[in-house]
């Protein structure tokens, strides 16, 4: 078993756990914190995306062991509160949300997409979100919400 | 019961190898294969991705290093690259995803020897050769000798690649990579070339190299013959680079495309990498990656 | 309140999914749940075989094994074809092989563990013991009868309850039900004849969450179960047949749940056996599949082989189709066996006045997956082939596609329209929604262009699509609602519906907050929960709106009615003097709206005067049943597409569409569920299809091979709306939820077609793959 500290939304968890373990496994069974999802098992999805010192990082192909010492930001960590991030508040006024499942990963991609370029043409959001998919939206309104939440948080 | 363990310094590391351990970078192959039960996780791991070895580009007056530590995501928006070496980041900006393009690394795709990989080309036309370290030494191994086949390098398994090193370019040179993709992000080439051009005053090539991804065991290294060479980038030329990297590759069929289209469209790509590259060592610049400026890969 | 019928009011639902609150079947933590085992299917590696022995022994002695069943354990045994399939008993799935197996990733054991890791190695050591038969997986080799899936005898155990099930029907061979329509009659004036084959290739419904399932026993022995569902009421009932229990003692909750798109009805027989194990064990089991897992055994959707036949005038006039319509119901026939009487021979004519059919349907076994439901199913894939045979059809007579449409849609004042085919279509204007969208879409510049490039010799060449479309909804029978108002004046509603993201949460919300003038933040919606409700069909077909959305209408109508009778009591009044100002949720005598009183004082008065009626007035249960009166939403849709030449690649440059879905309850949300059910429609012309190779392996089990729609596929959808109230229930609803799907295939279809028509390309399968587009290019080059 391998010990191990880990900075989660800005608190720290000591774990002990297989060495083998994912992140996203650790975050949902031993930190408890479930909002990150699991839809695929090849890194094809996105559904597990959280930030590590703010850059996307898809959990279910990253080892927990690896994260120590850095800063995990998962769905959880986001809201202030009842204040919803921008981005949140922009999927629902939008309509960004269907089923649910894909939408903690996809903030959080859009989150370090807009944490590294405040300013992006609706290419750059394509990009930026193209590790994410989702089956009920066509994506249509989560790059409308994800391009006005910019323009909120500038 | 794996262990697993921070390397604090390249010599930790090189020791941790020698005595057995299996070194991670961002560790997404590993994890993905362990998970889906293609392969056990090793019983000892050990992440390389903090060492400041392994980080960083420089370019001095005729090498450029990369470090093998150094990610996709910087590789394609780092201006040395974009500007001298072109090819990568046309490459490095198609891999994967955000996210995989943040956790990958050129060294980790490097070492896994996938036939398909997207920087695997433009390394080749570059020039490159890996820098493979051990406690007792280090050598230096051109692309084509490190590639043995799908997935196996020549690399001894106590050595670490630490660096990719290639010439400084000359006056008047252009690199381009392009892909067939039936999708942007997330995908493998289904087939792909890199090619680079340098021209002399007169706009005649002195030098051109092409290669191609995802048409054999390994990256393959075209033999241009005098196609190019003496001659300008025009419809004749790019016909016949067109007709030789066809001939050249030995592509297999599998679920995404017969060898017959991989071997028609390889060309296709080859043809236009070289119309690129020469466009840039012309002067001309074409946004990074090509395939988004040109309009050569999947939709939007 | 501007928040009712009509508005588009951000989902109340929305905060859990946002802030990573809400869940899901993985999420679920329950005392009944603590401790729970994990389970591991040992499932089959071949296509076709015999299973001579399945050895255990080693497996059941491994570290952390709770149980090891196979499937001559008949530790629970099948209840019979279920959904009323019109199929023989031997046809019927094991819930692990028995005798043989029929696709590969067919359950043969199941591992009980401690831990999923435990389960896993301990599957490992189960020996299996396979003697290879030859794999049927071509549909002609099928309808040959040379080699069987079932053979007389074959049937599994069923449980006692299942019946007579002595017509075991293996006597007809690998067709598992037929069925055909022959109508109307054949104008003599239709000397045009054009016949081709379309496929309408297998695709997997693929929710971005795969199933799950969770289960317990309690101490009095009733059946909890949590289940990733999208039928947690039919559920109930399949369960209360394999264990023999009423339903009363079985308890199914549907979580959040994250998509389903068909592929979540629940007949899986991996769903069926846990309960059993639970028992087996003492403990309770928690089964999550995997990606992988899920797509080479869930069931997928689809694989329909259309031989059509146009018979019209040289003019256009289309006066009769033919239709030989091979469906693959893959191993063990499912839902998709329903699908051709059900949805599929009533939506013969589409959208066009035609006076003859001559329809046949032969579902097939084959060595595949069990084809269930997929967003669409019976419909789409139809329609899909209709519109491509108009298309070839006006391109033979050589007249513009827009011109063959506009001369055969059914006139809008012939609406409701009963059609040879069975169907009654309620209102709407098909001609004016091909017009509008052709409009929009600046059809005529768009064909200019088209001319300019085909001019230009240039390697990108454009091609233009379009495609009418109207498609059954409902599919008969109705839903129950119950609602009730609280003391404090917030409402509960309750239905037998379920959401996978249809939005129901808001929707149900507007709608009784329409009649009860109470704040939609202040309704709360209860769904997914046997215990809540007693029936339920669930989210299957377009349903839910046209069927529960009338019950709580109706439901929210007595209540207000009741309160007006309290109401009158403070007011002093009559009470067909009070009216409910539904704008602010207050009684008032009419024309005296100064003076007034609210839900929070009705709901003191019901209290405080004890009912003269049974039951309490503000609380309503109502049962809506459309009584046969279908909804058929329909539209238009023209897509735009660049072709590279040299590669085949496509590029999707716009895509524009007219849908009416009756009255809209939420236009944001119909926006999105027809970008959904778009984007689903045009991956399967870019690509997505389910591969297996001769042998009868899956070749696309993962999100690399298999590729659902990805966000760089698509321009911005350009939607336009008719809005046409149904007469076919009071509200005006109709339907969306797969409305998307089915214009989209075939306008991007027609397009690409259309893009290398001037080289001689008459047709190119489905999906219409870069390679498969590049090798019509050549054969044209070669013929030429």
């Amino acid at each position: 078993m391998h010990h191990m500290n880990l900075d989660v939304n800005g608190m720290s968890y000591p774990i002990t756990a297989d060495a083998s373990r994912n992140l996203l496994s650790v975050l949902r069974n031993e930190v408890g914190l479930t909002g990150t999802k699991e839809g695929c098992d090849d890194c094809e999805c996105g559904a597990c995306m959280v930030l590590l010192d703010g850059q996307p990082v898809n959990s279910c192909s990253y080892l927990a062991a690896q994260a120590e010492g850095r800063a995990v930001t998962t769905i959880e960590g986001l809201a202030d509160g009842d204040d919803l991030h921008p981005l949140q508040a922009k999927m629902l006024e939008l309509g960004g949300v269907q089923c649910g499942f894909c939408t903690p990963g996809m903030i959080m991609s859009a989150k370090a997409l807009l944490d590294r370029n405040p300013e992006p043409s609706e290419e750059e959001i394509r990009i930026g979100l193209s590790g994410n998919l989702c089956r009920c939206t066509g994506y249509a309104k989560i790059l409308a919400a994800v391009g006005e939440a910019a323009v909120e948080i500038r | 019961m794996t262990t697993f363990s921070i390397a604090q310094s390249l010599d930790q590391a090189l020791q941790a190898l020698a005595d057995g351990a299996r070194p991670v970078a961002g560790g997404t192959d590993l994890v993905v294969g362990s998970r889906q039960g293609k392969a056990p996780l090793p019983d000892t791991v050990i992440a390389i991705d903090r060492l400041d070895e392994l980080a960083g580009i420089s370019l001095s007056d005729d090498q450029l290093r990369i470090g093998a530590m150094v990610t996709h995501a910087q590789l394609m928006v780092d201006p040395i690259i974009a500007e001298h070496f072109s090819a990568i980041a046309d490459a490095a900006a198609l891999v994967g995803s955000p996210s995989t393009r943040n956790v990958g690394t050129l060294g980790g795709n490097v070492m896994n020897g996938s036939p398909a990989m997207d920087t695997g080309a433009p390394l080749i036309v570059l020039g490159a050769t890996a820098e493979l370290q051990t406690t007792s030494g280090n050598r230096q191994v051109t692309m084509e000798e490190l590639w043995v086949s799908p997935g196996k390098t020549s690399a001894n398994a106590d050595e670490l690649c630490v660096a990719l090193n290639m010439p400084a370019r000359p006056a008047n040179s252009g690199s381009a990579y392009v892909r067939l993709e039936y999708r942007r992000a997330m995908e493998i080439a289904v087939v792909g070339a890199a090619a680079s051009v340098t021209l002399d005053d007169g706009g005649m090539v002195t030098d051109a190299r092409v290669a191609l991804t995802a048409v054999a065991a390994t990256i393959l290294a075209v033999d241009l013959g005098d196609a190019l060479a003496g001659k300008p980038i025009d419809e004749a030329s790019l016909a016949a680079v067109a007709k030789i990297a066809s001939e050249t590759a030995t592509p297999i069929s599998d679920l995404r495309a017969t060898d017959r289209y991989r071997r028609h469209t390889v060309g296709v790509m080859a043809r236009r990498a070289v119309e690129a590259a020469g466009r840039r060592a012309g002067g001309e610049t074409i946004a990074i990656p090509v395939n988004r400026t040109l309009g050569i890969g999947a939709s939007q | 309140m501007s928040q009712k019928t009509g508005t588009s009011l951000g989902r109340v639902e929305d905060a859990a999914f946002l802030t990573g609150r809400a869940r899901y079947i993985d999420d679920v933590r329950h005392p009944l749940l603590d401790g729970a085992a994990f389970v591991v299917f040992v499932r089959s590696t071949m296509a076709h075989a015999r299973l001579v022995s399945v050895d255990a022994s080693e497996a059941k002695n491994a570290p952390g094994v709770l149980d090891v069943v196979v499937g001559a354990d008949h530790v629970v045994h099948p209840a019979g074809p279920t959904y009323g399939i019109p199929v023989g008993h031997v046809f019927t799935q094991p819930v692990l092989a028995e005798t043989k197996v029929r696709y590969v990733g067919e359950p043969i054991a199941v591992v009980v563990a401690g831990t999923h890791q435990q389960a896993v190695d301990a599957a490992e050591l189960v020996i299996v013991d396979l003697e290879p038969l030859v794999p049927v997986m071509d549909f002609d080799r099928a309808l040959s009868d040379d080699v069987l899936l079932f053979e007389p005898g074959d049937a599994p155990q069923f449980q006692p309850s299942a019946g007579d099930h002595s017509t075991d029907g293996a006597e007809n061979g690998n067709i598992a039900f037929e069925t055909s329509l022959t109508a109307g009659d054949l104008n003599p004036d239709a000397t045009v004849v054009v016949s081709e084959r379309v496929w309408n290739p297998r695709q997997a419904p693929a929710p971005m969450e795969p199933r799950g399932i969770a289960t317990a026993w309690d101490d009095a022995g009733d059946l909890h179960v949590w289940a990733a569902t999208q039928r947690p009421h039919g559920f109930r009932a399949q369960l209360a047949e394999f264990y023999e229990l009423p339903e009363t003692n079985i308890h199914v909750i549907a979580p959040e749940v994250g998509g389903a798109f068909g592929g979540k009805v629940s007949r899986s027989v991996e769903e069926h056996i846990l309960p059993a194990l639970a028992q087996r064990v003492g403990r309770p089991i928690r089964w999550t599949d995997t990606r992988s897992e899920f797509l080479a055994s869930g069931t997928q959707g689809r694989a329909e082989r259309y031989d059509m036949t146009l018979h019209g005038t040289p003019d256009g006039m289309i006066r009769g189709i033919g239709v030989n319509l091979v469906k693959d119901l893959g191993a063990y026939p499912g839902v998709g066996t329903y699908l051709a009487n059900g949805y599929t021979i009533p939506m013969a004519c589409g959208t066009y006045d035609i006076g003859w059919v001559d329809f046949s349907v032969t579902c097939i076994v084959t060595n595949r997956i069990t084809v269930g439901a997929f967003r669409g199913a019976g419909r789409a894939p139809y329609l899909a082939a209709l519109e491509r045979i108009i298309d070839i059809y006006a391109n033979d007579i050589g007249m513009d596609p827009s011109d063959v449409r506009r001369r055969n849609l059914i006139q809008p004042d012939t609406m409701p329209v009963t059609t040879i085919a069975g169907a009654t279509y309620d209102e709407a204007d098909y001609p004016a929604d091909l017009e509008r969208v052709l409009a929009e879409a600046g059809y005529n510049d768009l064909r200019a262009e088209q001319v300019e490039r085909r001019a230009s010799g240039a390697a990108k060449q454009i091609g233009i699509g379009m495609a009418s479309y109207c498609h059954k909804t409902a599919g008969g029978g109705g839903e129950e609602a119950h609602v009730r108002v609280n003391p404090d004046a917030t409402a509960v509603v309750t239905t037998g519906t379920t959401s996978q993201g249809h939005s129901h949460a808001t929707a149900w919300a507007q709608i009784a907050s329409d009649v009860l003038g109470i704040d939609p933040a202040n309704i709360s919606v209860v769904e997914g929960n046997t215990d809540a409700i007693a029936s339920g069909i669930g989210a299957v077909g377009s349903r839910s709106l046209q069927t529960a959305g009338l019950a709580i209408h109706n439901a929210s109508t007595t209540i207000a009615e009741n309160a007006k009778q309290l109401a009158a009591q403070l007011l002093e009044a009559n009470a067909s003097d009070v009216v409910l100002d539904t704008d602010t949720g207050s009684f008032h005598v009419v024309g005296t709206p100064a003076i007034s009183v609210g839900w929070v004082d009705v709901a003191a008065e019901m209290t405080a005067s004890p009912a003269d009626t049974e039951g309490d007035e503000l609380s309503c249960g109502e049962y809506y049943n459309n009584e046969g009166r279908d909804t058929y939403p329909s539209g238009a849709a023209v897509a735009v597409v660049e072709v590279d030449i040299e590669t085949g690649h496509v590029r999707l440059t716009r895509f524009v569409s007219v849908d009416d879905a009756g009255i809209r309850v939420n236009p944001m949300i119909v926006d999105g569920q027809l970008h959904g059910g778009i984007a689903n429609g045009l991956a399967q012309v870019f690509g997505e299809e389910v591969i297996y190779d001769d042998d009868g392996n899956l070749l696309t089990s993962n999100f690399m091979d298999y590729a659902i729609a990805s966000i760089d596929w698509f321009p911005q959808f350009e939607l336009h709306h008719a809005a046409t109230a149904s007469s076919h229930n009071a509200l005006g609803f109709k339907a969306v939820g797969e409305s998307g799907v089915m214009a989209a295939t075939p306008a991007m279809h027609n397009a690409v077609v259309d893009a290398l028509s001037h080289l001689g390309v008459r047709h190119i399968e489905l999906p219409c793959t870069p390679e498969r587009v590049w090798q019509s290019i050549a054969a044209t080059v070669r013929t030429r």
